[in-house]
């Protein structure tokens, strides 16, 4: 609905929807001659006004002015009180300076569709819009509009472009890649088809679905970054972000919104559904710096990626090393009994069933209960079933139990090839002999979270009791078999990950003794 | 309990009655010489054919397939045939066996028998004794247990992951490291170990399974075959005749003997080979490039086909030489043992269990592995009538019945069961 009065006083109303039983909301625009100072307000009737409870303004480029010199546009957003029974009649009034402008809000060319009213807004108003839901209270059931996920804002998400992980050909975007790790944080990069604009920006929000009542379905909510780290690089829009906060522990699954604009007008938006990586997969991918068919070189792309490899790097050491540190002074001083509860990593070969089966009484007498763990652990745990000792779990029940002994009370920490080489030794027991407390544990859990190599916590064990045991150059860091995309990103990354896996461990006894 | 009280279960991977292996033959021939030197025994052998059938109707596990002996159906094992995909059928195998009482498990073999069985057997039957032959290497490599290198068909001296892992390049190191743990933890909990020849033996136990009681017993050919007459022959006669005994396999060497003949025929037109075990048209099969060699042998070259086992003796006293040309291992071949019963001297390759059960200079020539030329020497010294006469002379016969029964009895003691890792493993 529009409601014009002369070129430079006018009103536009957008959408008028119910928002709660007796909350309402309203987007619109006003026009009045500049230097004066319009104001809005609703009514119900004649003596009925209605309280706004809330009101943002924000430009509307898309309102054409007669004449910018003599009037101003502002598009508005208000959520105001609604009387207790419906309301026969409610309008909305522009107070022009000396005229006023009504527009009856319950017509009929007026959108009262709220979902409907936000996909067609322009989309950078629509993400402005989401974060205040996040944020104002009154906003709020914005975010759970008719009990959807996304409320209100369903129908316009529902309408971006998604990327699941990596996509190609977006515009000037010839590739679009996401990425997710462990640790929460999340990393963008879309690498342009050729060089962009100094100008260029990236700008993004995140939503986690977070895990809600055990069974129900995750509940999507817009989180804050704890940091977030957007930069132009000379062919490439990249994004870092770590979400932190008492949420991040809940997050089942992550969703990133970019907007990226290379020149002013020429966006790109993307609903981003990164991929899960590790972190060095997430690292190299920050220093993959241009598209795999870039037609034209880019000069310094290379320079710009390692340079935005190192920014995240720091962060990272800025963020995690201090808690890495924590979790090792409280590692060191731990002193427990012998665990009977056992975790078995790397059952990833349903070749262990076998091993299993006929080893089960030598578990029976190292523990009461096996996690076990591992792409086959479902099948190896059958191996079990005729010895009924020790108990097994595995899956959600194996990772409970594991939460459950982190920072409790231990357990004793073996990996599938490493019982079966002492197997062969003719000496099983010394499988058995790697107990982790329940710090140790926290520390290597946390370790696999921000530092991990690989998917598999069996990695970050062997990492772990490698560094424990070895002398020498075998403290090192174990390098990583992989193709870096940039030769150039495997020494920081290197010295990184043995920063933070050195980070907190007690490197001789006596250092150790002096921890705890 | 005297050993001779004892009673004896054999458990075989195969029964002869549906094949003719080494290693099921042995295994029925110990049982039948068993009950004919009055022991109780009871023979129980895998069945193909029963488990073919039992594919796409039911069938009982375990049948009678004769007295105290029966076959069962491995339908229920993985496809390797060293565990069982179905734990009700191992169930009631393991049922059957440790109902039967006996106070000895003879098991030839753990192929189609399952490793997992073994252990199941053993934690039902913790004051049985529990013997295994060890045939050949299937637990030591992947490759059919040959040791022989997939890709270069080189010979292989030792196991290695790495090794291993350049034969079959899609498997992974700790599958490897998986298999030989699951293996040698149950073979481990034998009480004792019986190797049909001593370069098996030095092989499991560079493997790892040294240090636990063992014995060399070599297979013993039966009570018919022992009561064929042993001749040495007319050395003048038989020096120039040599004979093949086998099926025409890649790893049998068939192919250099083949090659052998014409260089050797090229000094001494007098030599003759008879192939046993294989028409003109089976060998063409697998070595056609050798049609113009075969040809140009005519009349110094034969084939005599296919063969009883039961006549293998028979024939072989037809040759004036056997000659076992494998380019693999061989690591107890029967055919050797057969060739020593007729009083046949050997010529062999100089390697594994062939270079072992015959001896140089005492049962047999030896020649270098895969060389037809070396061969061909051999062959030539071998078809003067005096070499013929001084190895006639001087070959060796195999086991008899009571040598072997009384290497059996002693594998058979009781272990003192402190001693014996599987009463622990099995609890």
């Amino acid at each position: 609905m529009f409601v014009y009065l002369d070129d430079t006083r006018q009103l536009g109303l957008d959408c008028f929807a119910h928002l709660a039983p007796r909350r309402g909301i309203a987007f619109g625009w006003t026009m009045v001659p500049r230097g004066v100072e319009g104001a809005v307000d609703i009514a119900a009737g004649p003596d009925a006004p209605c309280a706004i409870l809330h009101a943002s303004f924000h430009e509307r480029p898309d309102v054409a002015i007669a004449d910018p010199r003599d009037s101003v546009v502002q598009g508005f957003t208000l959520v105001f009180e609604l009387p207790e029974e419906p309301p026969t009649e409610l309008v909305l009034t522009l107070n022009a300076g000396e005229a006023l402008i009504r527009a009856d809000m319950l017509s009929a060319e007026v959108e009262h569709a709220l979902p409907k009213a936000v996909a067609v807004r322009a989309w950078r108003i629509n993400l402005a819009l989401l974060r205040e839901s996040a944020q104002v209270p009154e906003l709020a059931p914005m975010l759970t509009h008719q009990n959807r996920p996304l409320g209100a804002f369903a129908d316009w998400l529902a309408a971006m472009p998604a990327v699941r992980g990596r996509a190609t050909n977006y515009g000037r975007i010839a590739e679009a890649e996401a990425l997710q790790a462990a640790s929460g944080e999340v990393l963008v990069m879309l690498r342009a088809e050729g060089a962009l604009p100094p100008a260029a920006r990236i700008d993004a929000a995140a939503i986690g679905w977070l895990r809600t009542a055990p069974g129900a379905p995750a509940e999507p909510r817009l989180l804050d970054f704890a940091e977030w780290h957007g930069a132009r690089l000379p062919a490439a829009f990249a994004g870092y972000g770590r979400i932190g906060g008492p949420l991040a522990d809940r997050l089942q699954a992550v969703e990133v919104l970019v907007h990226a604009e290379a020149d002013a007008g020429e966006e790109v938006w993307l609903r981003c559904h990164p991929a899960p990586a590790s972190v060095p997969d997430l690292l190299d991918a920050a220093c993959r710096a241009t598209a795999t068919g870039l037609a034209v070189p880019v000069e310094a792309a290379g320079s710009a990626g390692l340079a935005l490899l190192r920014e995240v790097i720091a962060r990272r050491e800025a963020a995690f090393a201090p808690m890495l540190r924590a979790f090792g002074r409280v590692a060191a001083a731990a002193a427990e009994d012998r665990p009977r509860t056992a975790l078995l990593l790397g059952a990833d070969d349903p070749a262990l069933a076998r091993l299993f089966h006929v080893t089960a009484p030598i578990f029976a007498r190292h523990c009461d209960r096996l996690l076990l763990m591992g792409a086959a652990a479902d099948d190896a745990a059958q191996a079990f079933g005729a010895a009924r000792r020790p108990e097994v779990l595995v899956g959600e029940a194996a990772a409970e139990a594991l939460r459950l002994a982190s920072g409790t009370s231990g357990l004793l920490a073996l990996d599938a090839p490493a019982f079966a080489e002492a197997v062969i030794a003719d000496d099983p027991d010394a499988a058995f002999t790697e107990v982790l407390s329940g710090a140790e544990l926290a520390r290597l859990l946390a370790l696999h979270t921000v530092a991990g190599c690989a998917p598999s916590l069996a990695d970050s064990l062997q990492r772990l009791l490698r560094a424990r045991q070895a002398k020498g150059t075998a403290r090192h860091f174990a390098p990583l078999p992989r193709n870096w995309s940039n030769r150039h990103a495997a020494e920081p990354v290197h010295a990184h990950l043995e920063r933070l896996w050195s980070a907190g461990a007690a490197t001789t006894p006596a250092e150790a003794a002096a921890h705890a | 309990m005297p050993d001779a009280a004892r009673s004896v279960c054999v458990l075989a991977h195969s029964h002869p009655d549906f094949s003719k292996g080494g290693g099921e033959m042995a295994a029925h021939r110990e049982f039948a010489a068993l009950r004919a030197a009055g022991r109780r025994a009871v023979f129980v052998g895998a069945c193909e054919t029963g488990t073919n059938y039992a594919a796409q109707r039911p069938i009982e596990t375990v049948m009678p397939h004769g007295e105290d002996d029966y076959v069962f159906s491995f339908a229920g094992m993985a496809e390797d045939r060293l565990a069982w995909d179905d734990p009700w059928q191992r169930r009631l195998l393991v049922e059957f066996l440790a109902g039967l009482g006996s106070d000895v498990y003879h098991l030839h073999h753990y192929w189609r028998i399952g490793v997992d069985l073994i252990h199941d057997l053993m934690a039902a039957r913790p004051d049985a004794t529990f013997v295994v032959t060890l045939h050949e290497m299937l637990a030591i490599c992947l490759h059919h247990g040959q040791m022989v290198k997939t890709r270069s068909r080189e010979l292989c001296r030792r196991e290695s992951p790495l090794a291993c892992l350049a034969c079959f390049p899609d498997q992974t190191l700790e599958r490897f490291a998986f298999r030989k743990a699951t293996l040698l933890s149950v073979l481990r909990r034998f009480d004792h170990v019986v190797y049909p020849s001593a370069f098996l033996q030095a092989r499991y136990e560079a493997w790892g399974l040294a240090g636990r009681p063992a014995s060399v017993i070599e297979n013993f050919l039966g009570d018919e075959l022992m009561a064929e007459p042993r001749r040495a022959g007319d050395p003048h006669r038989m020096a120039p005749r040599f004979g093949f005994f086998g099926q025409p396999t890649p790893y049998k060497g068939l192919d250099v003997l083949l090659r052998a003949l014409p260089l050797a025929l090229r000094e001494n037109p007098a030599v003759t080979l008879t192939v046993f075990g294989a028409d003109r048209e089976d060998v063409l099969r697998l070595f056609p490039m050798l049609e113009t060699q075969i040809d140009d042998a005519g009349a110094n070259l034969s084939f005599a086909g296919r063969y009883d086992a039961m006549d293998a003796v028979a024939l072989m006293r037809s040759v004036g030489w056997v000659v076992v040309p494998s380019v693999w291992w061989e690591n107890s071949p029967v055919v050797i043992q057969e060739a020593r019963r007729a009083g046949t001297p050997l010529i062999v390759s100089g390697i594994g269990g062939m270079a072992e059960k015959a001896e140089a200079g005492v049962d047999a020539l030896h020649f270098d592995r895969g060389s037809p030329v070396d061969l061909a020497r051999a062959m030539l010294e071998a078809a003067d009538p005096a070499t013929r006469a001084q190895y006639g002379a001087s070959l060796r016969d195999v086991i008899d019945r009571a040598a072997f029964l009384a290497a059996l009895d002693h594998a058979f003691a009781p272990a003192p069961r402190a001693a014996a890792p599987r009463a622990e493993a099995a609890e």
